[in-house]
């Protein structure tokens, strides 16, 4: 199993709250090993397992959908 | 160099730039980085050199036209006064408030948007180099191509030092030329043409294909022509510039065309031969965007490009239609997909048109194109002439052209030469994007008498003779 490391820029977040929030949505996608995020940077170091899910994937988690608050694109794709 | 880092890098700063950047600080609630990089006058074709000043000369000479060429007994000509250079100086007023007002005022609201002036070029897939004032590098987490296009001129002897204008330099004129040569037939050289002759210049079209318009239906261009050539313009189709000059009373061309060579005198020649895509200086290689035969970027329905993280959008997109409406559209679209919501953009059911007097206008399939992908279709052509509210208006050149699905009875296409074309396309845009068949058409309720009822009445003559009908049966 190989795994990456992606870097997200996440808008929306004002406060801790937000950025478990985020994290526990990123976690709950299948292939996601680990999910650390940083409400001042506005940035998740997600680390995801290759053959499970994209970088862009990440961006269609339920956390971000449309009617979320949350945000996101892909900074860095590993 | 130390590159400034930016979550959204764009590249050219004209429709396709503005609605990216717009969406993009829409959907972070003004949290996103933007820079935003352009050269020339902001909001780029479209306003400044574009739909607005190209249909505002329109406008006006319509209005110096219409009222010298009476269409109803009893009204009788009068020719309005007309001084070319104060429509001029009106237009270029225009242009600068709709500039200031739709593109520097509406950014200026968008703090987290930095403008930077410069022609930017790949350095690296996220890397831009910036030649200009401020110059620098400037790197982007995403970025997107909306460089836009610019008029090209065909190599032609002579022609450089006859001296000419393009769609980009014609605005500038302050003195009506009497006599004027366009070369290039299409949508823009017919609606700067028709524009001068209403203004009361004399205008000769070459053009090189063997009809207008020949995207749209055979029946429109030909209409258009006999039109055009009603009022006067000179059109040479099958035909080629062969050389240009200095001569002693203006400038000469020369034509070749099926009856041989000629030559005639005129005060300025218009170049209208198309447009090339602004992508030859980007260096796209080390970012791996790849282009078509024409360098026109290839794109997949969600404005990606061959390269992740990079999308394009507007006029140096590789399609068949360059539009500003698709341009916008385009921009939202890599903007949505760039933040992992799924959308697509649907050339299908864009609407298209021409500004001439009747104007032109067209959406989905034509005739021709529905036969050549599914070996069979249905179409019908209405005369205005069967139309009440045009025949009063004494407005019968023109036609609807509606075709449909043999299977399903669904409107594949219509197009549309009349008064007010442009706004009636719209009940065609729906049709042909939400699949309406003509009995829908049929059944809806359209005002009588009105220009729009001549798409209802288009879409009875799929079942009966429409001009032995009465103007009361449904
Ligand atoms: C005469 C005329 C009439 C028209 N009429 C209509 C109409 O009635 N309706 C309609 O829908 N469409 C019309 N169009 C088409 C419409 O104007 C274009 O489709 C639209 O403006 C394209 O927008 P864009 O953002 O792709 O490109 P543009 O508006 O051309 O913007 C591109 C910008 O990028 C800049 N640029 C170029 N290279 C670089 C670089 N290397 N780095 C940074 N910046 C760069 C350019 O200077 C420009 O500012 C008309 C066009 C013309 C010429």
């Amino acid at each position: 199993m190989t795994t990456k490391n992606v870097e997200l820029r996440v808008f929306g977040m004002t406060c801790d709250d937000c950025a478990r929030t985020v994290a526990q949505g990123l976690r709950s996608r299948k292939g996601v090993e680990e999910a650390v995020v940083d409400v001042r940077t506005g940035t998740a170091e997600v680390t995801i397992e290759d053959s499970a899910v994209t970088p862009e994937d990440l961006l269609r988690v339920p956390i971000f959908g449309e009617r979320s608050h949350y945000k996101a694109l892909v900074k860095r794709a590993g | 160099m130390v590159s400034r880092q930016f979550d959204l890098v764009i590249l050219g700063w004209g429709a396709a730039a503005f609605s990216a950047a717009i969406k993009a600080s829409e959907l972070t609630s003004g949290g996103a980085t933007i820079a935003m990089i352009g050269k020339g006058p902001i909001g780029g074709t479209c306003v400044n050199v574009g739909c607005v000043p190209s249909k505002y000369l329109l406008e006006a000479s319509h209005l110096a036209f219409n009222p010298r060429h009476p269409r109803m007994p009893g009204v009788g000509a009068v020719g309005p006064k007309v001084d070319f250079g104060k429509v001029m100086d009106g237009l270029r007023a225009y242009v600068d408030h709709a500039r200031s007002a739709k593109y520097e005022e509406v950014i200026r609201n968008y703090p987290n948007v930095t403008l930077i002036e410069g022609l930017g070029s790949f350095l690296d897939e996220r890397t831009v180099k910036v030649e200009g004032p401020s110059g620098g590098e400037v790197s982007g987490s995403q970025v997107i191509i909306a460089t836009g296009s610019a008029p090209t001129v065909p190599k032609i002897d002579g022609l450089k030092e006859a001296g000419y204008l393009t769609s980009d330099t014609l605005w500038n004129l302050n003195e009506l030329p009497h006599r004027v040569a366009i070369i290039g037939g299409g949508a823009i050289g017919l609606e700067m043409g028709q524009a001068l002759l209403h203004f009361g210049a004399e205008v000769t079209v070459v053009e090189a294909l063997d009809s207008l318009l020949p995207q749209g239906e055979p029946e429109i261009g030909e209409a258009l022509k006999k039109r055009l050539e009603g009022e006067g313009m000179r059109i040479h189709l099958r035909a080629r510039v062969s050389s240009a000059g200095k001569s002693r009373d203006g400038k000469y061309v020369e034509v070749i065309t099926h009856a041989g060579r000629h030559r005639f005198t005129v005060d300025e020649i218009i170049v209208s031969t198309g447009r090339r895509p602004n992508t030859g200086t980007l260096n796209l290689e080390v970012a791996h965007v790849k282009t078509d035969e024409r360098g026109l970027i290839i794109t997949d329905r969600a404005m990606r490009t061959s390269s992740p993280g990079i999308y394009a959008a507007g006029d140096c997109v590789s399609k068949t239609l360059f539009l500003e409406t698709l341009a916008a559209r385009e921009g939202v679209v890599a903007v949505s997909n760039m933040f992992g919501q799924e959308a697509e953009i649907d050339h299908g059911s864009a609407t298209w048109a021409v500004f001439t007097y009747p104007q032109v206008a067209g959406v989905g399939l034509t005739e021709k194109e529905f036969s050549r992908k599914n070996g069979s279709c249905s179409f019908r052509t209405l005369s205005l002439a069967n139309l009440t509210k045009a025949s009063l208006m004494g407005e019968t050149d023109g036609l609807v052209k509606i075709t449909v699905d043999p299977k399903d009875n669904k409107i594949v296409g219509m197009h549309i030469f009349s008064p007010s074309a442009t706004d009636i396309i719209i009940e065609g845009a729906y049709a042909v994007r939400h699949g309406y068949t003509v009995e829908d058409i049929i059944a809806t309720s359209h005002v009588f008498p009105s220009l729009s009822e001549g798409v209802k009445l288009a879409a009875q003559s799929f079942i009966r003779d429409v001009s032995k009908m009465s103007c009361c049966v449904e």
